[in-house]
């Protein structure tokens, strides 16, 4: 076949698979097609026949929303299922390149980083980032993602950048601008403007200390506990604010004020780093880690929360009362059959 | 799941004192009832109130399931757990034998 030939059959070819990807999606939209492509995996239980499902969605839905949870389920089943760690870290650089929308570039960007960072050779994450902020700025889950994911990577400069972004970002306007759909009472606006700002802090806190920027960490950690003390019922910090703070503390050659922070994450919020760290101040106030165990049993008793009384009926229609556990060890769990 | 391994260290633990409640925070009476029956849990289950901010959310602020407290004879909350891996039971039956013989 001549040349002139074979570009023109090309440009037919191309011609005839832009006709038949235009006619597909107006036949088909990414949503219906990814809800067909379900009742397919439900047949399946083989995850490489799963991944060649999930894979030929993306290729043909590139920058549908859709897309960024099909590639996450890619990356699961080649990384966990079929031993394939490079053939994740491969098919997300190739989602990442198909995409055109920034900001399902951006998606596919920091599913990309996360697996590449698990196979030892990192994206680059600022690439990522820098790519969405050209277009628009971020918002407080973007920044968030790129400062959970700088720590990964162990990238300390960037993740301070963006957690510093996070902090000062966090504000009412920014909040509402997240929801436009809700109407936001000032008090529960409040409230979650204080929650961001306490998970920006931790996040630059902790990026600080990675700097050894112990003074500056030590400063937005004491701004950030002004704030408020948002913990759960049981005395659990909602985010790793004193933890982080903790270990600051603890690098400062105080493990008094160390042990304090780090107590309720330790031992009633179960993190193991916390637990960690707590061991090494009691080993710098003690000496050794001889006692520790009491320690332990002593702190978790000073701390713990007295259980509220409340009346609650059973199946039987009776009522019981927590009164009547006096004296009694308990557990008490809650569930839902759902 | 939590609970049928709560009714086997419930069945070990009763006689030296140990009790169990299960509060069931949807108030999905009916399928809470039938999973009670065939798991043949012998423990305390009671439902959550009528408007779910009453007691699981507005007292407790469990957000998370399951999620279950360890509660000492003096009612100190002295052990919070969220969420159930298998092996869990291993955990939760050694901080309530710690508790009950402390």
């Amino acid at each position: 076949m001549r040349r002139r030939d074979l570009a023109f059959v090309t440009v037919l070819g191309v011609l005839v698979l832009l006709g038949c990807t235009g006619r597909e999606e107006q036949r088909m939209s990414a949503g219906a097609a990814y809800e067909k492509a379900q009742e397919t995996l439900d047949t399946l239980d083989d995850p490489q026949q799963e991944v060649e499902v999930f894979e030929e969605f993306v290729r043909a839905y590139p920058n549908s929303e859709e897309a960024i949870d099909a590639l996450g389920a890619v990356i699961y089943l080649r990384s966990k299922k079929l031993d394939d760690l490079d053939g994740a870290v491969s098919f997300a650089e190739s989602a990442r390149s198909m995409a055109s929308d920034p900001k399902t570039r951006f998606e596919h960007g920091v599913r990309l980083h996360e697996v590449s960072v698990e196979a030892g050779n990192p994206a680059d994450l600022r690439l990522i980032a820098d790519e969405l902020a050209a277009v628009r700025p971020l918002n407080f889950v973007e920044h968030l993602a790129v400062v959970e994911e700088a720590e990964k990577g162990g990238e300390w400069e960037l993740m301070l950048e963006h957690a510093t972004s996070l902090r000062r970002s966090a504000n009412a306007e920014t909040f509402r601008a997240d929801y436009p759909d809700d109407d936001f009472s000032d008090e529960r606006v409040e409230f979650s403007v204080n929650r961001r700002r306490g998970w920006a802090s931790a996040y630059e806190g902790a990026a600080l200390i990675h700097l050894d920027k112990l003074d500056e960490a030590t400063t937005v950690f004491e701004e950030a506990a002004e704030l408020s003390t948002l913990s759960n019922y049981v005395g659990v910090p909602e985010f790793p604010l004193n933890k982080y703070w903790g270990k600051a503390e603890l690098m400062q050659g105080r493990p008094e004020r160390a042990a304090e922070l780090l107590a309720a994450d330790a031992l009633m919020g179960r993190d193991e780093a916390a637990l960690d760290d707590l061991r090494a101040a009691y080993i710098a106030s003690n000496g050794s880690e001889d006692g520790f165990d009491g320690y332990v049993a002593t702190v978790r008793q000073s701390i713990a929360t007295v259980i509220d009384d409340v009346t609650l009926d059973d199946y039987s229609g009776s009522s019981v009362s927590l009164a009547s556990m006096a004296g009694k060890v308990y557990v008490m769990a809650f569930w839902n059959p759902g | 799941m939590e609970l049928p391994r709560l009714q086997t260290i419930w069945e070990k633990h009763r006689d030296k004192g140990f009790e169990v409640i299960a509060i069931e925070s949807n108030r999905e009476t009916d399928r809470a009832v039938e999973f009670i029956e065939e798991a043949r849990l012998g423990f305390t289950c009671l439902e959550n109130g009528e408007d779910d901010s009453e007691v699981v959310e507005g007292v407790f602020q469990i957000w998370g399931y399951p999620s279950s407290f360890i509660v000492d004879r003096e009612g100190r909350i002295m052990y919070y757990h969220l969420g159930f891996d298998e092996g869990d039971e291993k955990a939760i039956e050694e901080e309530v034998l710690a508790l009950l013989e402390g």
